[in-house]
């Protein structure tokens, strides 16, 4: 058991994780609140023996949105012993707001007031004895990104006190209302009275769900409602706010020197540039562009291509070969470590120099303030279609790979738009599913320019039609906080930061998503390699193993597609392992050798003869461009959206969606060009249309207005 | 009634009163500073013409135009 346990609470941007990280340097975990999908960071202080809960930031305690509702719970808990209040200096009067809501609860309590070298730049003198004795609470002026005040800190929490005064912040009409509701409430403790009281004073839906029955409190919250909005003549809703700020107000007008504005003017130059009506827009192309370049075209596929080729593909391989030779290993053994699961996990492990660059250059990004103002600037196209700005970014990531395109959407802050974004990103075409692409193209559409505009513009639409059906599902409007963002200081983030990001998000990847893939990869090696005999399991070509058993006995599901054949249909199954497979697969099957590219005449004339008509052709492509990506993105896509509900949602939609497309291509594209006779299937094809119409068309649902957290949840 | 989205880049207003209420808009546009009498200079448009930034209490603010018209001017 640990001595002391630490509540970490402030703003987003005021450097709660700086702080939260120099003060635990390596001994944390990240863990999910029960229920919620709110991550639960806790770090562990050794030389203290302290444990550090740092809360999600937050900029109050409404009853709106999952964060503030867990965070909340978490504080009225006795879970912890003290509360670390960060409040940034150069944006004191929205940071105390938080802690003159948190004051009442009466917990011991120490503030760490951060971005004090701000002020110094600025000139600004700050009057912390002053700031101490008015709000009660023991402040300590410290700078987390240049390590400074850290030990006076330390000394703090050590001897951290509760505040000199809770209710008696307030005015004695609303003192005696809150003490008045909180003798109602029974069971609770003192810490709980005083904060639920003003919540149920403020109509926190919550609490007012929670005391439904009890008509003796209603009734009292109602008449001390009408008594504050009587005696300051405001909404009981705005009073506390409002007083809040107003005491804050004077509060800093006497502990600051001066009062400036602090936003630095290298900040304000630097958004003229970058948010500027006209430059806004190609400045983001290009750094998206310079992204794509580092991560995708250049260093990050070389270090992957090296890490897959040689690594993977020969080091590794051959050490091991010479490791089984030496202990005289069966065959199957050797297939197994060697096909299986080397190949397996490197596939996995081949992302991780490409998902590293990727990080550190989006990391910076958000780190250093630029994604903000992405959100900003896009705003107004993306949530048109249920997603933001941020999520261009993943797709245009997943034009190299679907994996580190599913990561990225974890920086994604609202729930709704993150989860759209998992189930869209893949639907644009990745690096590995551009031989399919390749080879239909000149097979069927030799010199058509059309093309590959086709092909993207599907994509997009494929994305664009998904986020508005999705968005207007109830399922996709948990409440979020509302779109009310605050445009932080552009600042130069550390390395140390920045390097810890992109181990955190590359540590969760190679652990969790490692386990699954590397699973899946052994299993479908295995249908791929071996057929049931009368001989027992023997290992076999792809044309006669288990898989192609499978193939074979669902390819009639494929009639209204037009490619019902075993061959296509195990080529697209293949493509569940690697997209590059379907291509491959695909001639082994048709009965050429496996040495060849996309191009080849052999294989032309093999795919004409297959699958005859061009709509055949373009429907097999879109089923395999838009239904599921491969297992290594499927296993991250499972891990992101958090619950197999989910998962099995998406991957269900997927499906279906790619269904309709190629079913929509051979009956309607193919009746048009008079390829595909009219059949019942066509009649299928328009009653498909309709049904996507109407999801479509149809009226959004409301955003749900409550949050089914209880308040005892934690 | 004049209202927050209606105000142009470099205007300075004063706040008078919040409209919605119960939303989880208005206790996060209250929460965030934008209380009655507090001023608030506008900073400029976004490029697509949505959403606004503000400059409040010291700090700047994105708000979509349909919300900032929830905020009573003058």
């Amino acid at each position: 058991m640990t001595e002391k346990r630490f509540a970490l609470v402030g703003n987003q941007n005021c450097g709660k994780t700086t702080l939260f990280n120099l003060l635990t340097l390596s001994n944390q975990y990240v863990g999910n609140w029960p229920g919620v999908t709110v991550d639960q960071v806790i770090g562990k202080m050794t030389q203290k023996d302290w444990d550090i809960i740092d809360l999600p930031g937050l900029y109050s305690l409404s009853p709106y949105s999952a964060e503030e509702v867990v965070s909340r719970n978490f504080l009225l808990s006795d879970n912890y012993d003290v509360i670390l209040n960060v409040v940034d200096a150069s944006h004191l009067e929205r940071s105390l707001s938080l802690t003159y809501e948190v004051i009442p609860m009466g917990k011991p309590m120490v503030i760490a007031l951060n971005m004090i070298d701000v002020l110094d730049s600025h000139n600004i003198k700050i009057d912390f004895e002053k700031l101490s004795r008015e709000i009660g609470v023991k402040v300590v002026p410290i700078s987390a990104s240049s390590k400074k005040g850290i030990d006076d800190l330390l000394k703090a929490m050590e001897e951290a006190k509760a505040p000199k005064k809770t209710l008696d912040i307030y005015p004695q009409t609303v003192k005696e209302a809150i003490l008045r509701i909180g003798n109602l409430l029974g069971e609770a403790n003192c810490q709980e009275k005083s904060f639920i009281s003003t919540a149920l004073l403020q109509g926190d839906k919550i609490y007012l769900k929670e005391y439904k029955n009890n008509e003796v409190l209603l009734s009292e919250v109602s008449k001390s409602r009408s008594i504050i909005e009587s005696e300051f003549a405001v909404d009981a809703e705005t009073y506390f706010p409002k007083f809040r700020y107003n005491t804050i107000e004077a509060l800093v007008k006497e502990s600051l020197s001066n009062k400036a504005d602090m936003k630095s003017n290298f900040s304000k130059r630097l958004d003229n540039v970058l948010t500027n009506r006209f430059l806004a827009l190609p400045i983001f192309l290009c750094i998206v562009w310079f992204v794509y370049y580092l991560s995708v075209e250049t260093i990050g596929t070389m270090a992957t291509d090296y890490a897959n080729d040689v690594i993977f593909g020969e080091i590794v391989p051959s050490w091991a070969q010479s490791f089984l030779d030496s202990v005289n290993a069966p065959q199957w053994l050797c297939s197994l470590s060697i096909d299986g699961v080397i190949s397996g996990v490197g596939a996995v492990l081949g992302f991780l120099p490409q998902m590293i660059v990727m990080f550190l250059l989006l990391s910076f990004l958000e780190q250093c303030g630029y994604m903000t103002r992405v959100a900003f600037v896009l705003d107004g196209i993306f949530r048109h279609f249920g997603l933001s700005g941020r999520n261009f970014i993943p797709m245009v990531v997943a034009t190299g790979c679907g994996v580190p395109a599913l990561m990225v959407n974890k920086t994604i802050d609202n729930i709704n738009e993150r989860r759209i974004g998992l189930i869209t990103t893949t639907f644009i075409p990745c690096s590995a599913k551009l031989p399919i692409i390749t080879m239909i193209f000149v097979a069927f559409f030799d010199g058509k320019a059309w093309f590959a505009p086709f092909v993207y513009g599907m994509s997009i639409f494929s994305v664009i039609v998904t986020g508005i059906i999705l968005k207007k599902d109830r399922a996709f409007k948990e409440p979020v906080s509302p779109f009310v963002m605050e445009m932080p200081d552009y600042h130069l983030p550390s390395l140390y930061n920045l390097l810890r990001a992109v181990y955190t998000r590359c540590k969760s990847f190679v652990i969790k998503a490692g386990t699954i893939i590397f699973a899946v990869v052994v299993v479908v090696w295995f249908l791929s390699n071996y057929a049931i005999t009368k001989d027992g399991i023997v290992q076999v070509d792809v044309n006669d193993s288990i898989l192609a058993l499978i193939g074979s006995s669902i390819s009639f599901i494929f009639i209204p597609l037009g490619f019902a054949s075993w061959q296509a249909t195990v080529a697209a199954l293949s493509g569940l392992l690697a997209k590059e497979n379907v291509v491959s697969t695909l001639a082994v099957t048709l009965g050429l050798n496996g040495d060849f590219e996309g191009g080849e005449a052999t294989l032309n004339q093999a795919l004409n003869g297959h699958f005859g008509l061009t709509c055949v052709a373009l429907s097999y492509l879109a089923f395999n461009m838009w239904s599921t990506p491969c297992i290594a993105a499927l296993g991250v896509m499972k891990r992101e959206l958090g619950s197999n509900k989910w998962f099995t949602f998406a991957v269900v939609y997927m499906t279906l969606w790619s269904y309709s497309v190629a079913l929509v291509i051979y009956q309607i594209g193919g009746l048009i060009l008079g390829e595909v006779p009219f059949s019942a299937f066509t009649v299928v094809a328009f009653i498909v249309i309709g049904i996507y119409s109407y999801f479509l068309l149809r009226k959004e649902h409301k955003p749900q207005s409550e949050i089914l957290i209880p308040s005892k949840s934690i | 009634m004049k209202t927050l989205d209606s105000l142009k880049t470099g205007e300075v207003a004063k706040v008078i009163k919040l409209h919605g209420e119960g939303t989880s808009l208005r206790r996060r546009l209250l929460d965030m500073g934008i209380t009655p009498d507090t001023e608030i200079t506008k900073v400029r448009t976004a490029p697509l013409g949505d959403p606004i930034e503000f400059n409040v209490r010291g700090y700047f603010l994105t708000i979509r135009k349909s919300d900032a018209s929830l905020v009573e001017i003058k």
